[in-house]
């Protein structure tokens, strides 16, 4: 079947084609590392391997780490696994019961188009694109994906 | 330091926890709020006090400085690792201690891709305990004439 998986984190609706899903998760502890790049602020174990988490910042309950659960998509990208939070209302839609929409500008580099189902859009992720750009250093400035994490420490930090 | 060998210290800071070599390790001092004299500071090099230690004052270091991370625990309220050093004893500030492991019980991670990539993680190394993940705490990267080379 050639479909999407439909996901939703905060106020961003993402769609990922099927054959990129290797899995979705539940009840998965995530962990801070230092250093990591904009657009990660997190990661998570699968398998007994480092899995970058990708969206945290739109996960609702992100500020808080070692304690949170949540949902996640393990997405296959050129650059290994990667997790991207969701929440746990995801489905799985045949392409043929939504509508696609070849993004005309896009201002993202990593969104490929659109599909819609049932009346609400879902922004199309080319995964690879979006790894490439966080490799790159541009998961801060051009992805603005990432930075609650880093705000809330701020706040802290000033609260002190 | 009998007893030692094959034993690594696990602590934690902002929320991330890191395991440290026992080799490295002289004591561990809490309640620092009347060794700590935080006028004696340099920054450059994340010295944010100097520390009482057996009557002479050492550099204390906030690794927090270097890595960019923020912790939410005062100095005062810090625990401090004496560590030596090639220039003598320091000490690193950290959160809590969480306890001591068998260095056997680590298993090597392999880092994703996306983190290789970064200059951060190029020589990093992270370990996992009964799955969950453990930042190997090189001292070298935070003090003495060799910080930020390794």
């Amino acid at each position: 079947m050639t479909g999407f998986g439909l996901f939703r984190a905060g106020d961003l609706n993402y769609a990922i084609p099927l054959v990129q899903i290797r899995r979705i998760v539940q009840e998965q502890v995530i962990y801070p590392l230092p250093g990591l790049p904009a657009g990660i602020d997190f990661v998570l174990i699968y398998d007994g391997n480092l899995v970058p988490v990708l969206f945290s910042a739109f996960a609702p309950d992100n500020s808080r780490s070692t304690d949170n659960s949540s949902c996640y998509a393990l997405v296959d990208s050129e650059y290994g696994l990667l997790a991207l939070a969701t929440e746990s209302s995801s489905r799985i839609v045949a392409e043929h019961k939504g509508e696609l929409s070849v993004a005309s500008t896009s201002k993202r580099p990593w969104q490929t188009g659109t599909f819609t189902y049932q009346g609400q859009d879902f922004d199309i992720l080319e995964i690879d694109v979006l790894a490439t750009e966080i490799a790159r250093g541009n998961g801060l400035n051009d992805l603005a994906l990432s930075g609650t994490r880093r705000l809330n420490e701020e706040e802290t930090a000033a609260g002190r | 330091m009998a007893g030692t060998i094959g034993r690594v210290l696990v602590f934690s800071l902002a929320e991330i926890r890191f395991v440290l070599d026992l080799d490295h390790l002289v004591e561990v001092l809490d309640q620092l709020e009347l060794r700590l004299d935080s006028s004696r500071s340099d920054l450059r090099q994340g010295i944010v006090a100097a520390l009482d230690f057996r009557h002479t004052a050492i550099p204390a270091v906030d690794p927090t400085l270097k890595l960019g991370l923020v912790s939410a625990t005062r100095y005062v309220d810090r625990v401090a690792l004496v560590l030596r050093g090639s220039e003598g004893n320091w000490a690193v500030l950290v959160d809590q201690i969480e306890g001591l492991m068998p260095a056997d019980a680590l298993v090597r991670a392999t880092l994703p891709v996306l983190l290789k990539a970064t200059p951060e993680y190029s020589d990093a190394q992270v370990m996992l305990a009964d799955g969950v993940p453990l930042v190997v705490f090189e001292p070298e990267r935070f003090y003495g004439i060799n910080q930020g080379v390794a």
